[in-house]
């Protein structure tokens, strides 16, 4: 079991409110991962539920039962800390099992205990060493063991791979999604990188200065982002967005180019579309045309930036490698079924 | 704060108010007097050591079920055995050495301390050597500390808690 509840939650350090009134369901066995911006406050948001820090308002419900002033002791949870903090003056062994010794649990049963999680994570070899004897990705499979060997309501993750190297990132984060399936566990992770976030969570929570801009499966925001905030913050490059007015028959950019779309709402004032939804089309085909400014040859894409005059700067993503020559003109052609519309409130606009 | 300012200021008032209390001639006045002096510094030392120690190593130990207390019990103290030998030994080093507060409160020999007593010894009819000999041996009981406590002063007893 592990289903928590977040009711009107606040949160202020001294007079300045940090997290403003978040309502949240995580439902039992779901992964639910925090993005947003630097300083936006997903980590206060997660140590508002280990109990670390304590709410200003609101409640927070584990299971049923209001654990809003517990000590995190009471409440059983277990978090993984970007840093790891393994206790230094322990071993491995120690380390994990040391929820277990404090909770006076039978020496045989932790041994147990701690042998079936140091399997999973294989971390047999390493048991009798001391964290400083270990690798990066070593102390992380470590902080993980200690947190799975106590069997807790819900896993609570800060940012846990953001101290790897790239290669050790992937497979630990592999690694993560595997746990996740065969432990069935609760798990609330904080990330604020893309790939993390759209590959590990059932639900992603946007979050923006304190406020939950959207929430919903990965491929849901990434397809009908609830406003500009979020269309730009998932995905990578990000959403490319011009400013635009409503026409005869379609949308009128800055610069005197039209694009035809019936369906517009008289309401657009700004058009979104992803690098991905664009293609290079002749002139008497595209919806705008600007000059080939810069061009980034990624092997498996390419990505080229295309300055429209008064419009803007336009990121388009070929798939492949395409020969193509800076300084040239290129018309560009949105993809119409992946078209975004918001209105003066930066709100998206029902397509 | 109480090392801003020279011990010799310190002894005048407390030399009157220790001699109405009745506590001047005795080794109760200098036990009260010496960690008035030494506990100040002591806790200004380790506090700088307290605040070094990574905050993620104590929430750790919340999250794993202790109290607060359990916190400094089981984690802090036990990580801190380093700074508390040093500022163990070096306190134990000032009580030991001091010679201004006994030398002025202190007149029974009986219970002179030892700097106090060596000196004692400084007459025509000690010969210099043995007085060199008293004062060799008054260090002896501090070297012997130090080599006892020098298994606590391990180095980075803290490496490797936090980040990779
Ligand atoms: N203990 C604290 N005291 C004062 N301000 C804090 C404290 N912890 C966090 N903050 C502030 O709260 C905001 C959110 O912080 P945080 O939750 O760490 O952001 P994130 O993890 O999203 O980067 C930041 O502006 C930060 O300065
Ligand atoms: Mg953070």
């Amino acid at each position: 079991m592990g289903q928590i509840e977040l009711r009107q939650v606040r949160k202020a350090f001294g007079a300045v409110e940090v997290i403003k009134g978040v309502d949240l369901t995580i439902a039992d066995n779901e992964f639910v991962i925090f993005v947003g911006p630097s300083g936006c406050g997903k980590s206060t948001l997660l140590r508002l539920i280990s109990g670390l820090e304590e709410a200003t308002d609101g409640a927070i419900v584990i299971d049923g039962e209001d654990v809003t002033g517990k000590p995190p002791a009471e409440r059983e949870l277990s978090m993984v800390f970007q840093s790891y903090a393994l206790y230094p003056h322990k071993t491995v062994r120690e380390n994990m099992g040391f929820a277990l010794t404090v909770a006076r649990m039978p020496k045989a049963e932790i041994a147990a205990r701690v042998d079936r999680a140091a399997d999973v994570l294989k971390l047999e070899a390493l048991l009798d060493r001391r964290p400083k004897a270990l690798s990066g990705g070593q102390r992380q499979r470590v902080a993980i063991g200690r947190a799975i060997v106590r069997e807790p309501k819900a896993f609570l993750f800060d940012e846990p791979l953001s101290n790897l190297d790239a290669a050790l990132r992937v497979e630990m984060r592999l690694e993560i999604a595997k746990l996740h399936r065969r432990l069935d566990a609760t798990m609330v992770y904080v990330t604020h990188d893309q790939v993390e976030a759209m590959t590990l969570a059932d639900k992603i929570v946007v979050l923006q200065a304190g406020r939950i801009e959207q929430v919903g499966a990965p491929i849901d925001l990434y397809m009908r982002p609830a406003n500009l905030f979020v269309a730009q913050f998932i995905g990578s490059p990000k959403m490319n967005v011009a400013d635009c007015q409503p026409a005869e028959g379609g949308l009128a950019f800055a610069n005197g180019q039209a694009m035809s779309l019936p369906a517009a709402d008289a309401a657009a004032r700004k058009i979104g579309i992803r690098p991905e939804h664009i293609n290079l089309a002749p002139p008497e085909e595209s919806d705008v045309t600007g000059v080939i400014d810069v061009i980034e040859q990624l092997g498996s894409d390419t990505f080229v930036y295309v300055e429209v005059d008064k419009v803007g700067l336009f990121t388009v993503r070929l798939v492949g490698h395409v020969e193509m020559t800076e300084g040239e003109p290129a018309g560009l052609r949105f993809d119409r079924d992946h078209i975004h519309l918001f209105g003066a409130d930066d709100r998206a606009l029902a397509p | 704060m109480i090392y801003m300012v020279p011990a010799i200021v310190l002894v005048i008032p407390l030399y009157s108010v220790f001699s109405q209390l009745g506590l001047r001639n005795t080794l109760l006045g200098l036990l009260i007097v010496y960690p008035a002096t030494t506990v100040p510094v002591a806790l200004y030392m380790l506090q700088g050591y307290f605040r070094g120690l990574p905050p993620e190593l104590e929430e750790a130990g919340l999250m794993d079920g202790l109290g607060r207390f359990g916190v400094i019990r089981k984690i802090t103290l036990p990580l801190s055995l380093p700074a508390l030998a040093s500022v163990a030994l070096y306190v134990f080093m000032i009580a030991w050495n001091e010679f201004l507060f006994a030398f002025m409160f202190l007149d029974d020999p009986g219970i002179f301390t030892l700097a106090r007593g060596v000196v004692a010894l400084d007459s025509s009819e000690v010969p210099r050597q043995n007085l060199m000999a008293g004062a060799v041996v008054a260090t002896v009981p501090i070297l012997m500390i130090f080599l006892w406590f020098e298994r606590f002063l391990v180095q980075g007893l803290t490496a490797g808690s936090v980040k990779g």
